[in-house]
């Protein structure tokens, strides 16, 4: 996988946080993770990917973070509904982010929100995958990138 | 075409379908046609004899009137005015008499009560023509009488006479005429009424046989159209039966592109759980491939709808022949399959009979199975290559020597892995980092390259670059990192590979170590060992001559000291980096080496000896140019790290120390070999680590020496290896 | 005996469809390179059917399909075309060819489609 493609990714992220009030976000160094063990916060947002790469790329955030995420736009309502649409939302500007880069060659699929690691439906067990951290404020979140050829 | 045409091309179309249903509709209206004529007729008829019944009763009346006229005349002889008023009266009582029997008996033209005449037919009922008959010859004498009576009034003559006969004839005839006109009235009445009855009795035929055409026309009509329905219901039986059986997705689409009502069941499994009817097949192409395609795929089918263009001359042009499909599915992913849809043209006759390119049928069958086999027939075929390339150098290595290198290697990427999953947020954090790798891929690149394996040395030093290009970027961030962690992924991939290729060839060698074992048994070296370090003179050749150098490795003592397996790495380490060192920095070309009167063959002595239970030294010399302390001085003022003064002052003791510095070298340009200065700041870290010594000595133009103590640490003994994690901290 | 004019940029091409005289239905009448030869020779021969390659210098073969067509629009066209473009292919049938054949295609192949395309 081309380093351009995991950027495409990395960069809807970043745009994200751009959005809201405290953007001050940084990107850690992208390590490697064998997907028999999959890197996973508290919540989880998944996008399908398929087309000349297929498998996934997800958003993964601990709770606190999503909680603060959610005051600092404005939202007071923290509740676990309100949680899943933010990662659903973060997942979306991955997507959108993506359809726009890579165009109508990349089918993307609409983001499903899960608790938690995703499971072997979304990883492959014999491949691994690209963990990019994401520091914002005193948190850690992470995007993780799974494409085969 | 005219409308005369359209019509009898109306009654022409399928006329025996409905020549039945015709026929009984024309019946059953000339039936009713028939029987209202004849109703017309006869109530006519009726009408008619409604005159006669009336006429006839008037003669009745007429019979009395005459009697009594006649007995008035008698009594008034006196009173001529009453006598004029009755005999009026009698005059037109008899000619209405006469001419209405007259009427009746031959037929004619009667005054009817008003002024109007009606007609009589003569009357031909027995009863009716006997009672006239006897009328008649009673009412001749009786006329004569009158008309005697009368023209003696005429003539002024006495009439006492003829009217004496007149009323004596009345007298006798009155009763008699009375009832014979009553008879004719009756007869006349009971004719009407009969009439009147056949009239009934046919009206009730016709109203029968209507019922039974009726009732004839349902039964056939209804049983026709059951027959025709039970046709079109199997009609249609069967073709569900066809649509989901076949094991393709079939359905229809129109000019507009829009599907059809109906399609096979199938073709939901193919395209996953959709709405079909009545969509466009266009926007459901968009949503499963791209838009490329659906476009070139809306203008094959548009061809085929061309009436000009021959169907079997385009089927090259179909874009959809094999085409790679993304269906989403519900847990987000996509499923992908390869989909062959066939398109043919569908016909129907029109209003001239011609057939017209009525739809377009399509196919779409599942052939992920046939695609997927031979995606994998490449595949293997291309990995077969690949791997084949492969084997040819690792063949050349020994497959021990291999394993370990494998598993150092797997260590090695773990290490770098684990550097780059360290958070950091300084960046000076992030861009220690990139020391902290570079160290461990250069020893990886060493590595390979005392195992000649070439890509992957190649592919290390491609690391080294981007790691040198990260330790130089201003403002250096965790994602520059992407392209080096990229790097990571591909060698640990290819890593895998030359495993997975090893393990297999490792079992070929068993089986055919096992087949020689017998028949020849290799002259014992007396140590394990020692084949550990046969490919440092490899090593050291294949850079003397990648540095157009000719050296000879002069070892001796590496397989004494049996050590602990991570330490004996790191020690290999070393050994592989002074021995570099030796080779590009230390002996000279062999025209510089010619020119100082020197052997051409440059020497390198390679030495680990015990020197006690618990101490070892290592020695590498070399008999090359030494080290050269005005090219340190250079390049550190070059470097720009320190003020030029302060370089100016240092000894040449302080310029040694300054080659095991991070990022110093004296290399003219940066080559797989030399030039990052790394490598000797690696050696210094694992001395350090081990608080053992390096001792440097040099002559210039005469030789190099560097001697190192180290602990000896033996896999049993309690000695403190620093284990992995630790070095990469 | 159907006159038939060739074009196409290919002289190896040519030649093989030139091999069609063999058979006692065509008879290859003109031989272009190039759009505007074909034009040319076609005012000068009248040709009943025309083969077209679809990438050729001087005037392409959808062009000049376009320029035959509006001489005369019941022309026979077949299109010998490489498979790499299907859209262009598809194109060129719109602007009025009325079939397909792809390269590369054996004698066989070339009369069966040549008898389809003026059948009727």
């Amino acid at each position: 996988m081309s380093q351009e493609t995991l950027q495409v990714f990395i960069d809807g992220v970043v745009r994200y946080f751009h959005h809201t009030n405290d953007k001050e976000v940084k990107v850690g160094t992208p390590y490697l993770v064998e997907n028999d063990n999959p890197a996973a916060y508290d919540v989880t947002g998944i996008i399908g990917i398929s087309g000349p790469y297929r498998g996934c790329v997800y958003f993964t955030a601990p709770r606190i973070l999503l909680k603060h995420l959610l005051l600092s736009i404005g939202e007071l309502d923290t509740s676990n509904e309100h949680i899943f649409d933010l990662v659903g939302e973060v997942a979306n500007t991955i997507s959108g982010n993506a359809r726009s880069r890579f165009g109508h060659e990349f089918m993307i699929s609409v983001p499903v929100m899960i608790e938690g690691a995703p499971n072997q439906i979304h990883l492959p067990r014999q491949m691994r995958s690209y963990v990019i951290p994401v520091y914002w404020k005193a948190y850690h979140a992470a995007v993780v990138i799974c494409l085969e050829q | 075409m005219t409308t005369g045409e359209h019509m009898s091309g109306l009654f022409n179309f399928d006329f025996g379908k409905y020549r039945g249903i015709l026929i009984s509709v024309a019946l059953f209206l000339l039936l009713d046609a028939s029987v209202l004529i004849f109703n017309f007729y006869v109530s006519y008829e009726i009408a008619d004899d409604a005159v006669g019944v009336n006429l006839a009763g008037r003669q009745r009346m007429l019979s009395q009137r005459m009697a009594k006229t006649l007995l008035i005349l008698d009594a008034s002889k006196d009173d001529p005015v009453a006598f004029k008023k009755a005999f009026d009266e009698l005059q037109l009582s008899k000619g209405l008499f006469d001419e209405t029997l007259n009427g009746f008996i031959n037929g004619g033209q009667v005054r009817g009560a008003g002024k109007d005449m009606a007609q009589l037919e003569p009357v031909t009922n027995r009863l009716g023509k006997d009672s006239l008959q006897n009328t008649l010859q009673l009412w001749l004498p009786y006329k004569k009488s009158i008309d005697i009576f009368s023209e003696s009034i005429a003539r002024g003559e006495d009439y006492s006479n003829p009217l004496a006969v007149a009323v004596a004839l009345a007298r006798t005839h009155n009763l008699t005429m009375l009832s014979a006109m009553n008879d004719l009235t009756v007869s006349l009445e009971q004719v009407a009424a009969s009439k009147a009855i056949r009239l009934r009795g046919i009206q009730t035929l016709g109203i029968c046989l209507a019922i039974i055409n009726f009732l004839f026309i349902m039964f056939h009509f209804v049983r026709q159209l059951r027959d025709s329905d039970k046709v079109i219901e199997r009609a249609r039986r069967e073709t569900t039966e066809i649509l989901e059986t076949v094991n393709e997705g079939l359905f229809l689409i129109d000019k507009q592109l829009i599907i059809g009502g109906q399609h096979s069941a199938k073709l939901v499994e193919v395209l996953g759980t959709q709405q079909f009817a009545g969509q466009s097949f266009q926007v459901l192409l968009e949503s499963i491939v791209s838009a490329k395609d659906a476009e070139t795929a809306r203008g094959f089918i548009e061809l085929l709808f061309d009436p000009k263009i021959k169907e079997k001359l385009i089927g090259d042009l179909n874009p959809l022949n094999s085409v790679e499909v993304n269906i989403a599915n519900q847990s987000g992913g996509f499923l992908t399959k390869h989909l062959q849809f066939s398109f043919a043209r569908a016909y129907q006759k029109n209003e001239d009979d011609v057939a017209e390119i009525s739809h377009v049928l399509v196919t779409v069958l599942d052939v992920s199975e046939q695609v997927k086999l031979v995606r994998a027939l490449n595949e293997s075929r291309k990995h077969n290559e690949s791997q084949l390339e492969m084997i040819t150098s690792l063949l050349h290595t020994h497959p021990g020597l291999l394993r370990e290198f494998i598993a150092n290697s797997f260590n090695c990427f773990n290490r770098i892995n684990n550097v780059l999953r360290q958070p950091a947020k300084t960046s000076q954090a992030v861009r220690d980092k990139a020391v902290n790798i570079f160290r461990e891929i250069h020893n990886f690149k060493g590595e390979a390259a005392s195992l000649k394996l070439e890509f992957f040395e190649i592919a290390a030093h491609k690391m080294e670059d981007t790691l040198a290009e990260l330790r130089d970027k201003p403002d250096l961030t965790g994602n520059d990192y992407l392209g080096l962690t990229v790097q990571l992924e591909n060698l640990i991939s290819y890593t895998q590979q030359v495993e997975h290729l090893t393990e297999r060839l490792g079992q070929f060698a068993i089986v055919s170590s096992n087949k020689f074992k017998a028949a020849y048994t290799p002259p014992s070296t007396g140590n394990k060992r020692e084949h550990a370090w046969d490919h440092l003179q490899d090593f050291v050749q294949n850079l003397a001559l990648r540095n157009g150098k000719l050296v000879k490795l002069v070892a001796s003592g590496l397989s004494e000291i049996e050590l602990e397996a991570n330490y004996g790495q790191q020690l290999k380490e070393i050994i592989i980096q002074l021995l570099r060192n030796a080779v590009v920095h230390g002996i000279e070309a062999p025209n510089d080496r010619e020119m100082s009167e020197k052997n051409m063959e440059g020497r390198i002595d390679l030495r680990l000896a015990k020197i006690s239970t618990t101490e070892m030294e290592l020695t590498v010399m070399d008999d090359g140019a030494g080290l050269d302390y005005e090219a340190i001085r250079a390049k550190a003022f070059t470097s720009g790290k320190w003020p030029d003064d302060e370089i100016e002052s240092w000894t040449n003791k302080h310029l040694l120390g300054l080659i095991f510095h991070e990022g110093f070298s004296t290399a003219k340009e940066i080559s797989k070999d030399a030039g990052r200065g790394m490598g000797m700041e690696a050696v210094m870290n694992h001395v350090l680590e081990h608080r053992g010594k390096i001792t440097v000595s040099s002559r210039r133009g005469r030789h190099c020496r560097f001697v190192i103590t180290l602990p000896i640490i033996t896999a049993n003994s309690n000695g403190h290896v620093n284990n992995d994690s630790e070095i990469a901290a | 005996m159907l006159s038939l004019m060739i074009v196409d940029d290919s002289n190896i091409i040519r030649r093989k469809i030139e091999r069609c005289n063999d058979s006692d239905k065509f008879q290859v009448v003109a031989s272009a390179a190039n759009g505007a030869q074909a034009l040319q020779l076609y005012n000068e021969t009248r040709p009943q059917v025309v083969t077209m390659d679809l990438t050729m210098p001087e005037m392409d073969g959808i062009a000049c399909i376009q320029q035959l067509m509006a001489i005369d629009s019941g022309l026979r066209i077949l299109v010998i075309s490489a498979l790499s473009d299907k859209a262009t292919g598809i194109e060129a049938l719109k602007k009025g060819a009325r079939g397909f054949l792809c390269k590369p295609f054996t004698d066989e192949q070339l009369l069966e489609a040549l008898t389809e395309l003026t059948e009727d």
